[in-house]
């Protein structure tokens, strides 16, 4: 079965780029726009990691970390922050907030996808 | 008085408080944004390194999709809100005379600008995109008005330098090691 990676960004245009990176690899992904609908969707869907942005309306990066490691089920998966910030202040909040690592934007497809391979349960 | 903010290809600029924001442009394309609601302004200075692809996502794709998104993350922190954004955008000229304009920078990012704009969703109130002549712009990030002035290539030539010397230094960039940190793991950005 393919592994189901979740991408959450609030532009169109970086999830079909993830996305695109991502299938071109054989995993599945499915998109969000923000954390809310990640929420959402995780509510129907099993993933096996997950890729977000920070800024986000409505629910931003740090929250829906929060939210999906308070999951049990979700309790050790794989969460990697994909964002245009870069300061180590930012970093020590995702970390606090339970994300497993970090990667400043731009991103290049085979360090993404290297990550990803390393990371994933 | 405004305060007045120049920026060059590849750089972008977003305020809360009232400034003008200008640029000179020849095959690039600045994207003005605006939020009316929080009187927000931001542009940026869009130079790519070659022809992008919306549907494979090469380096200029990349590229440029990165230069919006970091935008509008600016404007998002400073208040602004992503849905109540509008753009303008200007430039885009065919500054070398050679090739077709078809295959000219000028128009390859001006066709990026309004794919990235449709697919976000972000409407295009105004725009004065591609023809021949250099243009410098000001923006007012208060009311989201642009004025527009038009000069004639051959006054600008070295317009056409500075742009080649940018790419160069953009084409580097994109080559730049990537920022990457896994927690629990203090070897992972050695090892790749």
């Amino acid at each position: 079965m393919l592994e189901t990676i979740m991408v959450v960004d609030d532009s169109s245009s970086v999830r079909q780029m993830i996305t695109f990176t991502l299938e071109g690899a054989g995993y599945h992904a499915v998109e969000a726009k923000d954390g809310q609908e990640g929420l959402e969707k995780l509510e129907s869907l099993t993933v096996d990691m997950i890729i977000t942005d920070l800024n986000m309306p409505n629910m931003d990066g740090n929250a829906f970390i929060k939210a999906v490691k308070a999951m049990p089920e979700y309790k050790y998966l794989p969460i990697i922050v994909l964002t245009t910030e870069s300061d180590a202040s930012k970093k020590q909040a995702a970390k606090e907030a339970g994300a497993t690592g970090w990667i400043t934007k731009p991103f290049k497809p085979d360090q993404l996808l290297g990550i990803v391979k390393k990371v994933m349960l | 008085m405004k305060e007045k903010i120049i920026i060059n290809a590849g750089e972008y600029y977003a305020s809360k408080d009232p400034v003008i924001i200008n640029t000179l442009l020849g095959s690039c394309v600045a994207v003005c944004l605006y939020d009316p609601i929080s009187r927000i302004g931001g542009m940026n200075h869009i130079l790519l390194p070659g022809a992008p692809d919306m549907t494979k996502f090469n380096d200029p794709a990349r590229y440029g999709i990165n230069a919006m998104d970091i935008l509008i993350t600016t404007m998002m922190k400073l208040g602004g809100r992503r849905d109540k954004i509008i753009a303008k955008a200007f430039g885009g000229a065919h500054i070398i005379p050679a090739i077709s304009w078809k295959y000219g920078v000028g128009h390859q990012i001006a066709d990026f600008v309004r794919a990235f704009l449709k697919k976000e969703k972000i409407q295009l109130v105004s725009s004065d995109l591609e023809g021949f002549d250099i243009r410098k712009i000001f923006f007012h990030t208060d009311t989201g008005d642009v004025y527009l002035k038009r000069m004639k290539p051959m006054k600008t030539s070295h317009i056409i330098f500075e742009e080649k010397k940018r790419l160069k230094e953009i084409e580097r960039e994109i080559h730049e090691v990537t920022d990457i940190v896994l927690f629990n793991d203090v070897d992972a950005d050695k090892d790749k």
